[in-house]
């Protein structure tokens, strides 16, 4: 660790990473990851893994279009196997009044150039053999939505990071930010001070922490989302699929793994409840009754930061010149990971966007123009 | 004295050897956490019953640490892979296999 850096970035997740590597990518190497515990230990190790477009407004749609281009060759661009797969998103719903909006978001998601359509019961047992297909009416299917491993995936950025300068100091907590009238900045840690001119919250559930020691009120609510993985199978699922807040895919290394929302709200824990299992156990074996013989392996918990619309805090704050927020994804940090690392690099060498996400920035709080997003899952 | 070679399998259930390990560590990953996840030991259904302990030992021995210097990871719930059926219905699931 150096005494200061041009870009001081906190979090050693999959946001943090990949706005390191594309800064990097892009020249500027002058950059630390500050990590407080191991790499992917927060938000990214614990997530479902799943990557979709198939959104409900048009914001989300285009951003998750152009991560998943992204996606796709993401492994050649990091030189290391991230086992990104497009198995696609089937969505299973089970009410007249579903399907119909479901037609409506599919319209939505075609505008903004993302294919998906609508499947019949029959079609949908195609795409996936196991389906019970009395446990729903219609399905909506878009093939280019997949799944990437989250650890290999942060040890993709890292390595890449590392090979072109990047610092990524791990085990190194942010204990108070100071900020200075010339635009700069001191950054407090466990292993020593820091100073730069840049810093970037990439923090996940501590993020509000971080923006505190700047006088900035991120208004998030952590939520508590479990999860479960089976034991390694034969591939024999196929899709992702999901109904209400049900999710789970197979990973490349054979497991199921996928959860339910349990409405724990203002969480403080991330403990692993048996309710959670009652209640994934009965959706899961719904849809595919061959479930029921499948052993689960492992359970474990972690935090949707969620914020009053849904959807994350991208960009600069006006207040605090120098000090750039990518966080409160409310659940979609993992998928938006290589599209905000492209964007914050560019907001972070001065230039515009190449996808304008003005509105996805921290003052529309206070001007009241909150977005709407209704598909909240994995 | 060590009976350990190249080809000694530290973690049966993703069949992973303790050159393996080793090699990882050289390359950088010191701490369990991480190590257990770059090179995917302890993630079968014996959930590292057997090699969490075994790699913990390989690890403080190339890093000249002792054991307790060494944070351990998690346990999950279960203990043993349980069938899904079982949360379900209860006993009777387990038993019309």
């Amino acid at each position: 660790m150096r005494s200061s850096y041009d870009c001081v970035i906190i979090g050693g997740g999959i946001s943090g990473l990949a706005i390191a590597y594309e800064l990097a990518k892009r020249g500027y190497k002058d950059v630390a990851v500050l990590e407080e515990c191991y790499l992917g230990s927060g938000s990214t190790g614990r997530c479902g893994s799943g990557i979709r477009a198939q959104f409900t407004g048009p914001d989300q749609i285009v951003l998750l279009r152009e991560a998943e281009e992204m996606w796709a060759h993401m492994s050649d661009e990091l030189g290391y196997d991230i086992h990104f797969k497009a198995c696609g998103y089937l969505f299973l719903w089970d009410t007249p009044e579903l399907v119909e909006k479901a037609k409506h978001n599919v319209a939505l998601q075609n505008k903004y150039g993302v294919m998906s359509h609508m499947v019949d019961r029959q079609e949908a047992k195609e795409i996936c053999p196991w389906l019970n297909t009395d446990s729903f009416l219609a399905g909506q299917w878009y093939d280019k939505d997949g799944m990437a491993f989250p650890f290999d995936t942060v040890t993709g950025y890292a390595q890449a990071a590392r090979r072109l300068g990047v610092d990524i100091l791990t085990t190194t907590a942010v204990v108070a930010i100071e900020g200075t009238p010339a635009h700069t900045f001191t950054v407090h840690t466990t292993q020593g001070n820091i100073d730069t001119r840049n810093v970037v919250n990439a923090a996940g559930p501590g993020s509000q922490a971080i923006a505190a020691m700047l006088g900035v009120d991120l208004p998030y609510r952590l939520d508590k989302h479990q999860i479960m993985a089976t034991e390694p199978l034969e591939q024999f699922l196929g899709p992702m699929l999901v109904k209400n807040s049900l999710y789970y895919l197979q990973t490349h290394r054979g497991n199921v793994v996928g959860g339910t929302d349990t409405g724990e709200k203002n969480a403080t824990d991330v403990d692993s409840t048996f309710e959670f299992l009652t209640k994934f156990a009965r959706e899961a074996t719904e849809i595919v009754p061959r479930l029921a013989g499948v052993k689960l392996m492992r359970q474990w918990a972690g935090y949707y930061v969620s914020s009053p619309d849904a959807h994350p805090v991208l960009g600069p704050i006006d207040e605090v010149p120098g000090f750039f927020q990518a966080n409160g994804y409310s659940g979609h940090g993992f998928m938006m990971g290589p599209i905000v690392g492209r964007l914050l690099a560019e907001y972070i060498m001065g230039g515009k966007p190449s996808i304008d996400i003005e509105h996805y920035n921290f003052r529309r709080f206070a001007c009241g123009e909150l977005l709407t997003e209704k598909a909240i899952i994995g | 004295m060590t009976r350990e070679d190249e080809k000694t399998i530290a973690c049966r259930c993703e069949d992973i050897s303790v050159q393996e390990i080793t090699d990882a560590i050289h390359e950088g990953y010191v701490d369990l956490q991480s190590l257990k996840r770059y090179v995917k030991f302890g993630l079968g259904p014996c959930q590292g019953k057997t090699c969490i302990l075994l790699a913990a030992q390989i690890l403080a021995r190339e890093t000249n640490r002792t054991l307790d210097q060494i944070m351990t990871p998690t346990a999950r719930p279960p203990v043993d892979p349980v069938p899904l059926g079982f949360f379900v219905k209860g006993r009777e699931a387990d038993d019309e296999k």
